[in-house]
């Protein structure tokens, strides 16, 4: 909830990472230029709008793009390792947005959290099972050993999100992506799942990549933010220095148009994110801002490294000084 | 609570066991599993209970009904057929006894001249309804007595022969009808094999309780035998190409991009390549002659060539699975390609795979049959149902059993396998298990 102040090394260390998916109609920059750490027990909020690039920052890291991506990245590690090599990298785990299809229809929710556990661990069949018991009962799943032998229909949409992390979790991972798991779930289901998250965190330190576009779940259980927009991180800071002092135009905006007991209309942004096959040269949410300069739409600007990074000219000393 | 858990786990479990459940409540599934475990039975151990030489010719025995042991007479056949000349006969009247190589009729002329013979299965009714013309007469003044012998297609059956006298102008001036209960008859030469054989009159033949093929061979003995051949392909055949396909299938659509382009653009081009050229082509390269069986050519045919349809149905659903975060889940669990593709997205579209192999499974027996047609498949002596049901068809209007058996079994495999089929479809959707139980 509060800020935490990490001292450990960054378990996964992301710089300047892009991806370019090739389409029939073009190449896609879906990633540019996308740099962020994450600790062990660290919560890391990936947030922006639909189709901003999380997703696919995700699918890069744990390597589920196609091989058609071209990834370049000028350091990816994680635990020391580099990352991205193509190869399997053992020790990071996904949960998904559907939980419905998460699971293999035909298959018993048991024998998938055993999966991992026989095929990455070497478990046998019987420890196997007793594994899978225990992390279904540590996810507060009652009644687990029946619920074990369940296929996914059979389960509600929170116990099957349960389920996930628990497969996830049989993957003994130290890092966890999360890709907008609550999405799909109502908001006291949404609550449940966020509270396992939080208890992995602080019990195992557990990194975690939390991608979503709800920030108001965010405030309550992410250490850092990092906003992204047409592909960039805008905006990465402490959660509370992000919500309280935004610093970039479009965060502002973001949480300008979150509903508020006190508020009457909500602010809806004007025009619509740059197409992702030309990324624009210069600022991408130029067009858009309110706070334009003529030097928004001439130059990208740089990121202003300091505890709060913000990719805007607003913020650049340098020109603050022209 | 207790209650509520029992039911729960009566629900769930085990795949299999839930899969046997759900067939042993499903009365056809039932029925069709039975009946195909009978024909396996049936063509497996069939030959210790009938031990009858598939090949063998029974020459008393030309395509013969059905029937368990047949009672004969023994006749010779060089010497002339004895005619019988009763001095004084009144009425339309069998001169010997009947069998079935000859019934010999004897009537009166009664100062008429010309007579019409008609030989009819059923009691005729009347005029228009007196069965098989046999011939018209013409007495000379002189006799008293007609007789006519025929030999015309006789068997072991009541007949009903009528004469009909007529007048000058051929107007019928009246009927008498006689039914003559025909013995089976065997002339003695066919009788060669048995050793002391007197003429005696009566002689037991052995059963055929499928009746005999035109032949006289014996069909129940060439239905086991048959079977063999035809639940071979009928069955290994379309296993075995159906799952190449669906696991061709299945890589393609898991691979997806260039290399799914490819293998469909192969699998299109061997769709292209015709069937019974490729068969021949490998009678050839096998070095099979004329003569020789061509079940092993036609297996490797099938197999080579029957494949893409499912390949193409499974890519198809395998698109639509890929993209299934289950996969992704498994891929990020390190997963290889095939491990993926055989324990996650096969049994997903195991339904239609099932579906297409109970169109498989006819559709390969009935290829085996028309290459036996046509020579290419089993030959004589070998048997097969379908090879049964081509040389059954020439004698369909005479002796329909030669058909009618091997399709009656061709029929009972396929509707058993298919209700088996659906049974196992059903049970195997553990989505709509649910909603039935």
């Amino acid at each position: 909830m509060n800020t935490v102040i990490n001292t450990t090394p960054p378990i996964l260390q992301i710089e300047q990472l892009s991806v370019t998916l090739p389409t029939v109609r073009g190449n896609v920059h879906a990633v540019r230029d996308v740099s962020f750490t994450i600790a062990c027990g660290e919560m890391l909020a990936l947030v922006g709008e639909s189709g901003c690039g999380k997703s696919v920052t995700a699918q890069a890291i744990s390597g589920l793009l196609p091989s058609s991506a071209v990834i370049n990245a000028k350091q990816a590690s994680f635990r020391q390792t580099p990352l991205l090599t193509g190869n399997y990298q053992q020790g990071i785990a996904m949960i998904f947005q559907n939980p419905m299809a998460t699971f293999n229809p035909v298959l018993t929710i048991g024998y998938q959290i055993a999966e991992p556990l026989r095929q990455l661990h070497g478990y046998n069949r019987k420890d196997a099972e007793q594994e899978t018991v225990r992390l279904l009962e540590r996810m507060k799943i009652a009644d687990a050993r029946q619920k074990a032998q369940c296929y996914a229909h059979e389960f509600s949409g929170g116990m099957l999100q349960r389920a996930a992390i628990a497969m996830a979790l049989a993957c003994k991972p130290q890092l966890l992506i999360a890709d907008e798991p609550t999405t799909a779930l109502d908001i006291s289901t949404q609550h449940e799942v966020m509270g396992l998250l939080t208890e992995l965190r602080t019990e195992e330190q557990l990194a975690i990549l939390f991608i979503t576009h709800d920030l108001g779940l965010v405030s309550r259980h992410a250490d850092r933010i990092a906003v992204m927009y047409a592909g960039e991180i805008i905006e990465t800071a402490n959660t509370q220095d992000a919500l309280k002092n935004p610093a970039h135009p479009y965060t502002r905006a973001l949480l300008a148009a979150l509903p508020a007991p006190d508020t009457k209309r909500l602010l809806a942004l004007e025009g619509s994110p740059p197409d992702l096959r030309f990324p624009p040269l210069a600022c991408a949410f130029a067009e858009r801002c309110s706070q334009r300069m003529p030097v928004c739409t001439q130059h990208s600007p740089p990121i202003v490294d300091t505890q709060h990074a913000v990719r805007c000219w607003l913020h650049d000393m340098s020109n603050a000084d022209e | 609570m207790t209650t509520a858990t029992f039911t729960h786990d009566e629900q769930t479990g085990n795949l299999w066991r839930d899969v046997r459940r759900d067939i042993a409540r499903n009365p056809s599934a039932l029925t069709g599993l039975l009946l195909l475990l009978l024909l396996l039975l049936f063509c497996t151990l069939g030959k210790f209970f009938w031990p009858v030489d598939p090949a063998a010719l029974d020459l008393t025995q030309i395509s013969q009904p059905p029937h368990l042991g047949l009672q004969t007479l023994v006749i010779d056949s060089d010497t002339a057929l004895p005619v019988a000349t009763p001095d004084k006969i009144h009425a339309l009247q069998l001169a010997a006894v009947a069998h079935t190589e000859a019934v010999q009729l004897v009537w009166p002329t009664n100062n008429t001249t010309a007579f019409a013979l008609y030989r009819h299965t059923l009691p005729p009714s009347g005029l228009q309804d007196l069965g098989l013309p046999l011939i018209t007469l013409h007495a000379d003044k002189t006799s008293s007595i007609l007789a006519y012998t025929d030999q015309l297609l006789l068997e072991n059956r009541r007949y009903f022969y009528s004469v009909v006298s007529l007048d000058q102008n051929g107007k019928s001036l009246g009927i008498e009808t006689l039914a003559v209960d025909v013995a089976h008859a065997t002339p003695v030469e066919n009788l060669r094999d048995i050793k002391t054989i007197t003429l005696t009159p009566v002689y037991e033949l052995p059963a055929h309780p499928f009746g005999t093929d035109k032949l006289g061979r014996d069909l129940l003995a060439r239905l086991i035998e048959g079977g063999r051949t035809s639940l071979l392909i009928g069955f290994s055949a379309p296993l075995m190409y159906v799952l190449l396909g669906a696991l061709y299938g299945a890589m393609s659509g898991y691979r997806g991009g260039r290399i799914d382009t490819g293998m469909m653009a192969f699998a299109d081009f061997v769709i292209a390549l015709p069937f019974l050229l490729f068969v021949i082509l490998l009678r050839i390269a096998f070095g099979l002659g004329a003569g020789d069986s061509g079940i092993t050519a036609l297996l490797f045919a099938l197999l080579l060539l029957s494949w893409p349809n499912s390949a193409r149905l499974v890519r198809a659903q395998v698109l639509q699975l890929r993209s299934m975060a289950y996969v992704e889940a498994a891929r990020l669990q390190g997963a290889s390609g095939f491990y993926i593709v055989w324990r996650h997205l096969l049994p997903n579209v195991l339904p239609s795979i099932l579906v297409t192999l109970s169109f498989a499974i006819p559709a390969a027996i009935f290829t085996e049959a028309f290459l036996s047609f046509i020579g290419l498949g089993v030959v004589p002596p070998a048997s097969s149902w379908g090879s049964m049901c081509n040389d059954g068809l020439s004698t369909l209007l005479t002796h329909p059993h030669e058909l009618l058996f091997p399709a009656a079994f061709i029929s009972i495999t396929v509707l058993s396998f298919n209700l088996f089929g659906d049974g196992l479809r059903d049970a195997l959707d553990v989505q709509q298990r649910e909603a039935r139980s």
